[in-house]
């Protein structure tokens, strides 16, 4: 998607709106709405909603299978990210206009676009042996969001990019040696005329940190659970939820500007998380199953975000602060993304309802199988403000 | 096309002379693809490594515009270590070019280049390329294409079954047509896909609009994966055309006259692929670009980094 021209007289910012839910199966209702405060426009403009997101979050692995234990019993047996997502059901709601369904529908169901990239080729081997191991978690590991219309920043304004703390794994000793590095860029272009920079990029590199969540300092994270199957008790050292360490300075972005002379158009971001040397450690002391060979998840279900524009704008957040990463990149991104027919606009105190269900409890042997599912759901659009 | 374009009264001068840089967006009387290929030895972290300095650089007599960047990890396979593609994710690349940067004066990690999504089905990625060319590449009647491959490295289970094919349309008649060769092979001398299946026998010219590689499984590997990896490849036209190769690489210090397929993936494929902005690249003869790339991290030491520009040149 290649944004078109800024439009006289309009303003686009964009916005999501977003919520994850932890549902049990083994305790009744099984069918659940999401916080509708959370799909809320408290602002006075209108919101555009073009794309949807769906995704697991907080998961350890993508796939988890113990071959040791014969009899599956409760986290040995699809607890992951895959189960969690094929087999819950969704129904979404723009109360008094636009029912995307009459009924709680497979999320898979809903026809996703091609956003993903290409997989680890793990599987067969040549001379060299030269793949990626099983349990690697991606290729490139990155996410992005082209915005429907450029974002105008003034030649004063900057962007700020926020990256939470996030809890580790279950016996992985959190330092710098497995410390997971994102990468950020915020792609740009001039705003008048022929653009002579052209697909400009300011970008950064900063550490993620790993959530303290047990332990006197312990925080409880506030935005989702950290692993909804127990595999992750975080030993993190970070008391922050939000790190400055973690964020695209205001300095660094500015440093980046290619034009003195006036305001840039914002096509879009994108943010990489490097995890390798993370997956190379899950693998050997975080799987519960001790084979090494679980796929770890991509930490981009896992880190929560937050963004805005700064002197200049509107100044809000972008969305709820919190947000996985996943669900907010819904041009490029691991969650399944879904492209509305008719755009859903919300107005001033307008809001959605979402519906989620997830299946009855399973049994195997008289061993129940793990009944909780964590899924989030993200709505990605734009602000249009009158200037 | 009116020649002279006048300089609006409003207009600024660096605007007027991007758009007299896209005048050159004309038809030629042949538009041809090219590629400008390097692979590059990044050594040492905190080092900047240019690439060779003689091969992104229109060294012909017409112009070319590019369009896509791709760039991937090709396999060392004289240092006969194994290969971790993700390491990619450590790498940055920049380009200079008329004393500007893109995309950055930093670095830009190699993932953040990505703007143009590629992943075919996860079934064929592994072993496919394909490519939609710009511009049709006419293949008058009795003309052929000359496709020279090798594979980088000597399969163990047995050899690998690796093709090209081309689609596109006749110019008189509207009717489809499918060029397609497949070779086994079980070694890493070069190779010419037969070229009489390229051959336009028939009796209009064939506009081809878009070519495929792939690079199969070893035959008795019990996976049935391919690998794109391996192969590489160059491509010339027989007959009408420029009649020079289409991918075009470096001759110092190494000689590679082949492009490893995986660059090829600018539609389909499993390297990164970066849309150039607005009309690409426009080189006039002579002009160029420097290419520099930075291991971001000490692990990502001494890794092979494929890099390809593609579009395609045209005679007038």
């Amino acid at each position: 998607m290649v944004a078109p021209k800024h439009i006289e007289n309009l303003l686009y910012e964009p916005r999501g709106f977003w919520d994850v839910r932890q549902v049990s199966s083994a305790v009744q209702p099984t069918q659940i709405r999401f916080d509708q405060a959370n799909f809320f426009n408290g602002e006075k403009y209108p919101v555009t909603l073009y794309r949807l997101t769906l995704a697991p979050v907080g998961y350890t692995f993508r796939t988890y299978a113990n071959p040791a234990v014969a009899v599956p019993t409760l986290i040995e047996y699809h607890n992951d990210a895959i189960a969690a997502l094929t087999r819950s059901q969704i129904q979404i709601n723009a109360p008094g206009r636009q029912h995307y369904s009459k009924r709680d529908l497979l999320i898979p169901s809903w026809g996703t676009l091609p956003t993903w990239e290409p997989r680890n080729k793990t599987d067969g081997t040549n001379a060299s042996g030269d793949n990626s191991p099983a349990f690697a978690s991606s290729l490139w590991n990155v996410g992005r969001w082209d915005f429907a219309h450029s974002l105008v920043m003034p030649r004063l304004g900057y962007l700020e990019l926020d990256l939470a703390s996030f809890p580790g794994v279950l016996g992985l000793t959190p330092d710098d040696a497995i410390r997971p590095i994102a990468n950020i860029g915020f792609q740009e272009t001039g705003a008048t005329g022929a653009d002579y920079f052209v697909g400009n990029q300011r970008v950064t590199r900063v550490p993620l940190e790993f959530l303290n969540t047990t332990g006197p300092d312990a925080i409880t994270p506030p935005f989702f659970a950290p692993d909804a199957f127990g595999f992750a008790a975080s030993p993190g050292t970070s008391t922050l939820n939000w790190p400055p360490t973690s964020s695209f300075r205001a300095r660094d972005y500015d440093a980046q500007n290619v034009s003195n002379r006036g305001p840039t158009q914002v096509l879009g971001f994108k943010v990489q998380i490097d995890q390798i040397d993370y997956d190379n450690a899950v693998s050997v002391t975080g799987d519960p199953s001790g084979t090494g060979l679980n796929p770890v998840n991509s930490l981009l279900f896992n880190v929560a975000s937050r963004v805005r524009l700064r002197n200049s704008g509107t100044g809000a957040w972008w969305w709820r602060p919190g947000a996985p990463l996943a669900l907010m990149m819904p041009t490029m991104t691991p969650a399944l993304t879904y492209e509305l027919p008719v755009p859903i606009t919300l107005g001033p105190g307008d809001t959605l309802e979402v519906e989620l269900t997830v299946p009855a409890p399973v049994t195997i042997d008289g061993n129940l199988l793990e009944p909780n599912y964590q899924l989030g759901i993200g709505f990605c659009g734009e602000a249009v403000i009158e200037a | 096309m009116d020649d002279h374009i006048e300089q609006r009264p409003d207009e600024r001068y660096i605007d007027y002379m991007v758009r007299l840089a896209e005048k050159n967006l004309c038809n030629g009387i042949i538009m041809e693809p090219r590629a400008f290929f390097d692979v590059i030895t990044l050594d040492d972290a905190n080092r900047i490594t240019n690439g060779s300095p003689d091969v992104f650089f229109n060294g012909e007599q017409f112009p070319i515009r590019l369009t896509h960047l791709s760039a991937a990890i090709v396999p060392d396979f004289n240092a006969g270590a194994g290969l971790d593609e993700r390491f990619v994710q450590r790498l940055g690349l920049r380009l200079t070019f008329h004393d500007a940067y893109y995309m950055s004066r930093e670095f830009v990690p190699i993932p953040l280049w990505l703007n143009k999504q590629v992943s075919g089905p996860p079934l064929v990625t592994d072993g496919t390329s394909s490519a939609t060319f710009d511009r049709p590449v006419v293949l008058s009647a009795r003309d052929t294409l000359r496709i020279e491959g090798a594979l980088q490295e000597t399969p163990t289970n047995g050899p690998r079954l690796v093709s090209a094919s081309f689609t596109g349309t006749g110019m008189l008649s509207g009717r489809p047509y499918f060029f397609s060769s497949e070779r086994s092979v079980g070694d890493t001398l070069p190779f010419v896909f037969e070229a009489a299946r390229f051959r336009n026998d028939g009796t209009e010219p064939v506009a081809l609009t878009d070519m495929a590689l792939t690079c199969g499984a070893e035959l008795n590997d019990p996976v049935g994966q391919g690998d794109i990896r391996q192969l590489a490849v160059n491509i010339r036209q027989v007959g009408n055309g420029t009649q020079a190769d289409w991918f075009q690489g470096p001759t110092v210090p190494l000689s590679l006259t082949r492009m490893p397929s995986v660059l090829n993936g600018y539609t389909t494929g499993r390297a990164l692929v970066h849309r150039f902005p607005g009309v690409g690249l426009l080189w006039e003869p002579g002009e160029g670009l420097t290419l520099a790339g930075l291991p971001l991290d000490a692990s990502a030491q001494g890794l092979q980094l494929g890099i390809s520009l593609w579009g395609y040149i045209t005679v007038t």
